[in-house]
Formats: C-alpha cells, structure tokens, sequence
C-alpha cells in the first residue's frame, strides 16, 4: 500500500528516471515487495520507488526532487537491520547504495580508507589483506551488511570491545542534508575545528542525513592471537567467568557466550565440535604482541577454572580458529533449526549484572513458557536472548512480546539499556521515553529538527515524534547476531 | 553593564558562594564576579535566570583551557563548576566511573588508580584543570597515538542546558546506541552548547610497566623512515612524539646535538614491554643505517617523560598553534618551518598528524601572524588546518582562532544558535563569532540560503 497518490507516483517515477536513469529505478510491486522491510519483519510498509544513484549529485537531485514533491524519503543499506531502519514508514523513495559501492581510496601511511556507502564491511578487510591492515569493526552480518548502514547505526560486533564500534573508526563524511544540502564533516585528518558533527551523525540512524562517503580509520592487525573454548556446566558458571575477567582488568579482544540451545543448532550446522551437554561456551580471544600473550591466557584460564569450567579448548591454528569464528557469527543461521519463528532482543547490561541478567531471563522464560536462546557479546555486557516461538499461535505471541519487554525492562533498572548495537528503528520507538526524560528526548527533537525540520527524511525512526506509537502486536522474525 | 545586585539575589537564591575573577582571567572573562553553585540544582536556577535577561555566562572549570577562542566581550557572570564535584559512582569492576563536572582530572585519576585504572587520556595541569573542563576543550596529549582521545572513553553525559534544563545522552554501559550521541557533540564545544555536569567514562587497566626508547634524528629522511616504520614496526608504541631542538632543549636543558628527537613509549605487560624496547631499538637502526641514535628511557622516568611531553601545551606563550595535517607530511611541516625567519617550538603527535607550535621568542605581533598564516596554508593544503590558543593575541591581531572555514562551519553556528538561542554560553567565543574563523578563499557560498544554491561536494 502506498502512501503516495498516484499521480504524483508517475511523476516522481518519471523525475527519478531522468536522474538516475531508467535502469537505476525499481517500481514494478513484485520487486519493491523486498524493500518494504528489513531483518525486522514486524512493520512493513512498500516504497513507491526505490532508486540507485551512482554519486553524490544524484542522491541531492533526488533529494531535491522529493521535497519539490513532498515525498518522502529513506537511505538503505543492504536492509540487514534488525531494528525497522529501513521501513518506509510513511512509502516514499527509497535511496538505496547499491551502486555506490566503490573503495575510493587507501591510504596506509596515514591510516584511512574513503568507501562509498554500499561498499560492504568485509571488503575494506579483504582489501587491505596482506598490507597489515584491517577495519575494525566486525558486526556478525559483515559479509553483507554495507558501511552506510554501519555508520548509521553505529555497528559493534564481537572485537569492538577491545577495538571499539564504528564511530571510534570514523574520521570524516560527505552527507545529504535532507534539504539537498551537501557538507562534508571531519575529514582524513583527526580534530578538525569546531563541533564533532561526525560523531553525531553516526548512529543517527539516517534521521539527519545521507551519508555519500565515509573516511574511516584503518587498524592494524594484531600479531598473534590465542583464541579458546571455555566449556561450562552452568550458565551461572560461565556468566560468572565473564564478570571476573572484565573485574580483573582484562580486555579480552573479543568474549562472546553461546548457550546449550545454541549450541546444538550451531552443532548440528557446521559440525564445529561443540559439546552438546554443556550448558554454556564462552569464545574468548586475546590479541597483540606474541610476547606475554601466553600469561593473559594463563591468567583467564585460572579464572576459568575457578568458575568451574569442564574444560578449556585452544583453537590449534588458524583454520580451526576461523570455523570457529564462523560458528559463531553465523549462529543466528542456525536458529531456523529451533524454531517457525524467532525474536532477538538486543539489551546491554553492566557486564557485572551479567550473572544476575541471565538468571532473569531463564525466569522469564519458564514464567512464560517460551523457549529462549542466547547468543552474545558477553564482555561488552551487550545480550541477545532469542525468543522461540510459532508465530501462527496468537497465544505464543503475545507471550513473547510480554517476555521481551520484560527483558528490556530489566535492562533499564539495572543501569543499562535497551538496544547495544541494533538501533532503535521502529522497533524500539516505545522504549526512548523510558529511558530518557522529556528533557532528554526536547534536546534530541531539537537537534533532529534543526537537521530534518519537516522529518521528510527517514519519518517515523528513532524519536517519538509525530508518529503514531503502536505497541506491538507480532514479535516478528528477527536474526539475532 | 552586569547588574551587580541581581547575581547577588541569585547567588542567594542559589545559595551560591560569589568569589572574585582571579586577575589573570579577566582579559579572557568579562565577569568581576565568579558564582560556585554547590549542585547541579543550583546552576539549573542560575542559568535559567541569566537566559531570562540574556546575561551571558562564561562557565569555568579549572582555568586552564580559557585562552582558547576569543576574548568574552560582553559582560556577564562567571560560572564555576568546581562545587559539583564527587564520584556519582565507580563500579570498577564494569571498568566505567561516573563523576561529577567539577572534579579535577587527578582527583579523578587517583580514585581509579586506587583499582589500578586509569583513563589514558594526557591532561596537562590535572591538578588544576577538573574532569568537565577537559571534556569540553577535547584535551588530549601524547597517548593519543596508542588510546584515542576524549570522544572514545565518553559513554554518557549530563548537561545543563543554555535554559536550565538537566538533559542527559548516552549511558553507563559501555556498547549503548540509543538516541543521539549527544556526548561527541559536547566534547570539544568549549561550554558553548550547554554546561557538562556529569560524565560516564569507561576506563582502562592501569599497564604493568612504561618505558621509552629515545630517538635523535639530524636528517628529514631519518625522521620520516623512524615515523613510516613505527607503522610497520613489530612494536605497537603508544606515542610517538615529535620535538624539534628547541623544544627539546626546554623540555631537558641538555643541548644533545641533534636536530629532532623522537620519544617512543610502550606500556603494557612487563615482558612485552622489555621486547618492544629491543625490537625498536634493532628496526631503528636499520631504518637508518645506524645513522640515528637511540636510548632507552626506563621507568619510572619513562612515565614521567610523557607527563613532560604533555605539558608542553601548558607553556606560557602568547599564542600557542596546533595543526592537524596528514601524517604523512610531518617532514615537510618540518621543512615549511625551516624557511620561516623566526624560530618555533615544535611538539608533535606525529603519526597522528597534531603538531603543537610556540614562538621560541619574544618577537612581535606581526611577525608572528604573518608566520602562523603561512602555516596555515600550509596546514590547510595538507587537508587540515590550524586554530590557535591565545584569546588576547587574537583579540590584539585580528587572527582567527577556529581555523580557515569549512564546509559545515555554517552548520555548525545553527547549532549553536539552535542550543543557545539567546547565545548566553561563552558567547562570541567559540565558532559563533564571525571573526573567529577565517573565511574560505574560495567563492564557494558560506551558507546555503535555498536548497538552490546549495554546493555540491568540495
Ligand atoms: C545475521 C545478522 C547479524 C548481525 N550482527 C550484528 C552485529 O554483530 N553488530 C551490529 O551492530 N549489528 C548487527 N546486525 C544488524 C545490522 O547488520 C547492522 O545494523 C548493519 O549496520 C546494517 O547495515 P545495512 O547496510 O544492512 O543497513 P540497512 O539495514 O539497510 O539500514 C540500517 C539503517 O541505516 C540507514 N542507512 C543505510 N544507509 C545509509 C546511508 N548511506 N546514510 C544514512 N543512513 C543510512 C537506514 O536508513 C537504516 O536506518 C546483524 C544483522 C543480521 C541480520
């Protein structure tokens, strides 16, 4: 359904045309079916059009283009968004960056590389293989989600708790101002004069502005690695673990949990050789210089077995570490394997709330009697717990959806909050007055307001503002990480 | 004029202490009289009448960072920060802490040092200079190279806005996406978008041992083959400071008979610390032939020789430049200093493309413009650009402080504007002041008066 008359559909049709070109146009209804949502099926709304522009000119003829229409519009990624971002709240365009996807420039000496936005996270990596270099910022969807999606909704993954999310490794942005307005921010160089808009257009879920070019920070790569396996009889054994290797003022590269669910399905998929009685694995891996590194295992193996770890496997080489790398970050891959439908959740707690945090959810799991898995980024106290369910009985769903707000809820009363690397989108519209005071929230509408005055760009995203607020009815069928 | 008796009902009303300006403040803040209010509620009443009479309100921390920007010229009232202070609280085994504004940075230091943390973020001056200050100025120093700056520890923030409000973004947890990140935002916007009251950081283990391998250079091709190689180094160091002679010469009094010195610092595990001095010591010479010498600087001296290095900002000068530029063209900054007449203190985070600049003498006002604009263009030409501390030069000669304009210095001002609508915080001292930033050469249109007349990508 579209939101559009239809004259004015024609019209933007023929406009976008002579803009980006017939081939850059899709508006048959069978093909715009796939960009009525995203990784988040809950909301679905179909553009009137989708357009790929090929540089930064065309998104602003596009953008001026839909405020002489009064249409809306919407930047897209590679839709992998588990949070709504990218639903047409109110139809529209749809700009999506596809074809502005090349790696513009690399520059080792003075670390950056300029992407355009449809370049994906993993091709930066590959790119720079060999050179000693790589981008930081791992999400588990990066051999598919794209840096325009990254830098909007400021993507962690599992080594961004040594190494930091996406706006620790942006330096600067060519960006769309939804009045057709271009500016670059920051730039190849660090502390640029004035305010940091970089750092205030990331994670702005393209609620600002369209980004056209990112300038990113390159790291280099570690030189060795020590990546292990720790088997755990109890989940409380092993949430303790997490707490005490954080506590003793370790910074693991990366600490990720996966549960006895989980781990089945991830099993039974890619034949790591998990142990399927254990009720809990924790991945840990340190990095750095080769020297020393044996005593940072050393010190988490003893934390390890004084929570009473089974046993602690080391990845013997590279290949092993790398399957089991792919184990984890293709995880939510697996959960088809579980059940019709699924719900993830994306709370962070303070990581010594972890143990706590758990005990919660496997309370609200048998109080309401729906199946949850967990996977997740445990040293950056950032969980996932999915939720299984059969989304044609209308009793499950709705004890889901009581499941998951209690979930966040807790989030909130211990101090943490309610989305870690997902974003707000649609999906968590609800929870923004709940954890930030009218107060707050006046200081956010004003600086969305001085950006995006007529909220033409991405409506109904992020603020509660001017959109109706649903609570939700349908938990959806959501990826987790 | 400021009315005299109305900040003396509001202190009262506020039951704010009034203190004078000290004398030395006073060609920066146009205010006679400094009101401390002892908690947060207190500066909401504050701020919330001096916007009711637009009187403008010149926040202050611990002093240090006030000659930046220009001079406040209208008169109003000074806003001490230094009686909302304390630990909110330090759940240190979450490795975050959460403190009030107007802490100083070594009050803050040591309660994290009691766990063995720290925050690896170099503020000059941290006894004087208090926690809120150095956030709102983005202070950093030579750790930069191996731990970032202010805007990678800042997780959650408390403001107090130009209107009294307590407005608060980010959180205590240290992977959070909600909402706007309003905390890069107030870093760095020197006190002129709100007040910052409150700040979350998350924390590092404080290293086992620090050392330092001391290199001395007498050739461009040395420098760069030492700075380009510590890129590919085995080594990961976590500074890498520049210094020319005479910035050497402050810094030590000993005349070593070399033209550029470069102090390479590794913290981390005692072992691999010891192997990182080795290593470097072995690459260097081979970087350049032996040509270039090296020491070895062991702790505790190490840790104290970056503390020097990081001073090097807190000098007395008239006018101290920073540039940001490309790593890559350190040497050239180097030879565009060369053919300069006078003489300057260089200090740079090299690989990170900051370099600190002082006149090593007493020269005149002119000489000294003319200089610094050459530098400008040459930081500009190097993709980025050159800003200044020193308000009262600035106010003297006419230089702008905030660098040549950008492509979002428009923006930037309607931010402002859209913060502090009656423009009381620091007002006419940061970007908001026309004369504060130069103006571009190029005819590009400084700000887009109708979607029409937009530019497009420079
Ligand atoms: C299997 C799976 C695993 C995942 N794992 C992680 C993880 O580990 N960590 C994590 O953080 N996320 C994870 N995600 C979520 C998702 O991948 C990230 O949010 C990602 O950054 C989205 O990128 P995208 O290109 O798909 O963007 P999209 O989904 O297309 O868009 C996301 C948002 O970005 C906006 N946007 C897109 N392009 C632009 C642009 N050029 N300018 C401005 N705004 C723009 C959109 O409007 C939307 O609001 C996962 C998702 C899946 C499906």
């Amino acid at each position: 359904m579209s939101a559009t008359a239809s004259d004015k559909v024609d019209l933007l049709r023929q406009r976008v045309r002579d803009i980006v070109g017939p081939d850059g146009v899709i508006d048959s209804p069978v093909d715009l079916v796939v960009y009525e949502c995203d990784g988040y099926t809950l909301e679905k709304q179909r553009p009137d059009l989708v357009a790929f522009p090929r540089n930064t000119e065309q998104v602003r003829q596009l953008i001026l283009l839909c405020n002489e229409l009064d249409v809306p519009f919407m930047p897209r990624g590679a839709g992998t968004s588990l949070a709504g971002g990218t639903v047409p709240v109110a139809g529209g365009l749809v700009i999506c960056f596809s074809r502005m996807n090349r790696i513009l420039e690399i520059n080792l000496r003075d670390r950056y590389a300029v992407v355009e936005p449809g370049v994906v996270n993993l091709w930066i990596t590959n790119r720079l293989r060999g050179t000693g270099y790589h981008y930081a910022p791992d999400p588990s969807s990066q051999g598919a989600c794209t840096i325009g999606g990254n830098v909007a909704t400021n993507s962690g993954g599992p080594h961004t708790l040594k190494y930091g999310v996406t706006v620790n490794h942006v330096l600067g942005l060519t960006a769309v101002l939804p009045d057709g307005t271009a500016i670059t921010t920051g730039g190849k160089t660090e502390d640029n004069p004035g305010y940091d808009l970089t750092g205030l257009l990331v994670g702005s879920e393209g609620t600002l502005a369209i980004v056209t070019e990112v300038i990113v920070r390159i790291t280099r790569d570690p030189e060795s690695y020590r990546t292990l396996l720790g088997v755990f009889d109890s989940i409380e054994d092993a949430t303790n673990t997490i707490s005490d290797i954080i506590g003793a003022g370790i910074v693991p590269a990366a600490l990720e949990m996966m549960d006895r669910p989980i781990i089945r399905a991830v099993e039974e998929a890619f034949h790591f050789g998990f142990p399927l009685d254990a009720e809990a694995v924790l991945i840990i891996e340190v990095d750095g210089l080769e020297v020393g590194l044996d005593r940072e295992v050393d010190r988490i193996l003893e934390l390890c077995r004084k929570n009473r770890a089974r046993e602690v496997r080391r990845a013997r080489d590279d290949a092993e570490r790398a399957a089991l790398w792919k184990s984890r970050k293709q995880a939510f891959g697996a959960i088809g394997r579980l059940a019709s439908s699924y719900c993830t959740q994306d709370g962070v707690v303070p990581r010594t709330a972890l143990p706590h945090m758990l005990r919660f959810i496997s309370e609200v799991s048998k109080r309401h009697d729906v199946p949850i898995a967990n996977v997740f980024h445990a040293g950056d106290g950032n969980i996932h717990p999915i939720l299984l369910f059969d989304e044609r009985d209308q009793d499950q769903v709705q004890r889901v959806l009581k499941a998951s707000r209690e979930i966040l809820e807790e989030c909130i009363r211990l101090g943490g909050s309610v989305t870690g690397e997902h974003g707000i989108g649609v999906e968590k519209i609800n929870f923004m007055p709940k954890l930030f005071s009218p107060e707050d929230l006046a200081v956010m509408v004003a600086v969305h307001d001085l950006f995006n005055p007529d909220s033409r760009l991405s409506p109904g995203k992020m603020l509660p503002i001017g959109v109706r607020c649903l609570e939700p009815t349908h938990p959806g069928r959501r990826a987790p990480v | 004029m400021i009315d005299e008796a109305w900040i003396e009902t509001i202190a009262a009303q506020t039951g704010s202490e009034r203190v004078e300006v000290p004398p030395e403040w006073a060609e920066l803040v146009p205010a006679t009289v400094q009101v401390v209010p002892p908690g947060v509620e207190a500066l909401q009443g504050i701020l919330a009448a001096a916007n009711e009479r637009r009187c403008p309100v010149y926040p202050v921390g611990g002093g240090t960072s006030l000659a930046w920007g220009l001079p406040g010229e209208e008169p109003g009232l000074a806003l001490s920060l230094r009686g909302i202070n304390g630990v909110v609280d330090y759940p240190a085994r979450d490795m975050t802490i959460t403190v009030r504004a107007g802490n100083t940075v070594s009050e803050v230091q040591e309660t994290l040092a009691r766990e063995r943390q720290r925050l690896p973020i170099d503020v000059p001056n941290a006894d004087t200079a208090t926690i809120g200050g150095a956030v709102a100025a983005n202070v950093s120093g030579p750790r930069r190279f191996g731990f970032g700056t202010f805007r990678d520890y800042v997780i959650g923030i408390g403001v107090v806005t130009a209107d009294g409000k307590l407005a608060r973004a980010g959180g205590r947890v240290v992977k959070n996406v909600a909402g706007y990140d309003l905390c890069k935002l107030y870093t760095g916007s020197f006190g002129s978008l709100a007040i910052i009251v409150e700040l979350t950081f998350k924390v590092h283990p404080m290293p086992e041992k620090t050392e330092a391998v001391l290199v001395g250079c007498s050739r461009f091709e040395d420098v760069e083959a030492v700075l380009a190689g510590s890129l590919r180094s085995r080594t990961r160091p976590v500074v890498l400071e520049l210094l020319n002679r005479s910035a050497w010469q402050e810094l030590d009094s000993v005349d070593l008979d070399r033209d550029w010195s470069i102090a390479v610092v590794f913290e981390g595990f005692e072992e691999a610390v010891a192997w990182q001095v080795e290593t470097f010591l072995d690459e260097v010479r081979r970087w350049t032939d032996g040509r270039a010498r090296a020491e070895v600087v062991h702790s505790p001296n190490a840790a104290s020789l970056v503390q020097s290095l990081a001073s090097f900002t807190q000098r007395p000068t008239p006018v101290l430049a920073k540039l940001n530029y490309r790593p890559s063209m350190t040497v050239g900054l180097l030879e565009e200093l060369s053919r300069l007449r006078g003489t300057w203190l260089l200090s740079a985070h090299a690989n990170n493309g900051i370099a600190w600049l002082a006149p090593a003498a007493e020269r005149s006002d002119g000489e000294i413009v003319d200089e610094l604009a050459q530098l400008r263009r040459w930081a500009v030409s190097a993709d980025g650009n050159l800003v200044v501390r020193g308000a009262s030069f600035c106010a003297r000669t006419g230089f702008a402080p905030w660098g040549v304009e950008r492509g979002d210095t428009w923006l930037m001002r309607r931010l402002k504007q859209r913060f502090d609508p009656h423009g009381i915080l620091n007002r006419g001292r940061f970007v908001d002041h026309p004369r504060a930033v130069e103006p571009r050469v190029q005819d590009q249109p400084e700000e887009p008066e109708t979607e029409r007349t937009a530019t497009s990508t420079p």
